[in-house]
């Protein structure tokens, strides 16, 4: 993977109830690579109140794996159960 | 040009989610809206907020059309998804789809609804008289 314009952060963004558990939208976290199981990890250490029951992932959009690599400069979206419709 | 599948804060207008499927060989179009609805089970809902992750949630409702492409390759497709705040009998979703007979027109719609429920990342608030919450997480 190519390291995106020099960048050493990662988006995560957070949506419904994640937003609330967490109080934030978005957040850059400083970021030298991992999985994305990784990321989870970081980001129930920042934000211990976040239940991740049913809640899916997304890397730049596609829903992905735990075992995915998460690279600097990538967005990681964290899906809570969808309820559209 | 209008978008063929388009999350949005506007209200929407089903009328031009058919005129984007509407074509010379189709002789079906069937639409479905969806609407926000007062009582679930005895509970009143007084409103409703939707919200997405935009980007992926249009790049989703092209994949399903894609996924319908395969299983009805005659079907075009067309999803409007509306976020933000909602009142009772407010449209918050229109699938239209156009084919040239009517029974895959009604198959491939309902396939559409059942795969923006499963996958497409939109959340429903439900603020009913006792509280409110994300749909998914309330105690039945």
């Amino acid at each position: 993977m190519v390291e995106r314009g020099g960048s050493t952060m990662i988006q995560v963004l957070y949506f419904a109830s994640m937003k609330e558990a967490s109080g934030l939208a978005s957040e850059r976290i400083k970021w030298q690579g991992g999985t994305l199981g990784e990321v989870m990890e970081k980001v129930t250490d920042l934000h211990p109140s976040i239940s991740w029951d049913g809640v899916r992932a997304a890397l730049n959009e596609e829903f992905c794996s735990g075992a995915q690599e998460v690279e600097p400069g990538d967005t990681v979206a964290f899906i809570p159960p969808v309820s559209g419709g | 040009m209008d978008k063929r599948y388009e999350v949005t804060d506007s209200p929407l207008d089903p009328g031009r989610y058919i005129a984007m499927v509407t074509r010379p060989e189709a002789g079906a179009v069937a639409t479905f809206t969806g609407h926000v609805r007062e009582w679930t089970k005895g509970r009143r809902t007084l409103s409703l907020a939707y919200e997405a992750y935009v980007p992926m949630a249009e790049r989703m409702l092209e994949t399903i059309a894609e996924e319908v492409k395969v299983k009805w390759p005659e079907a075009e497709v067309a999803v409007g998804h509306r976020i933000g705040p909602l009142a009772i009998s407010d449209i918050a979703v229109v699938v239209a789809v156009s084919t040239p007979h009517r029974h895959s027109s009604y198959e491939a719609n309902s396939f559409i609804m059942e795969r923006i429920k499963e996958d497409v990342p939109i959340w429903k608030k439900e603020i009913q008289e006792d509280g409110e919450w994300w749909k998914g997480e309330e105690a039945q």
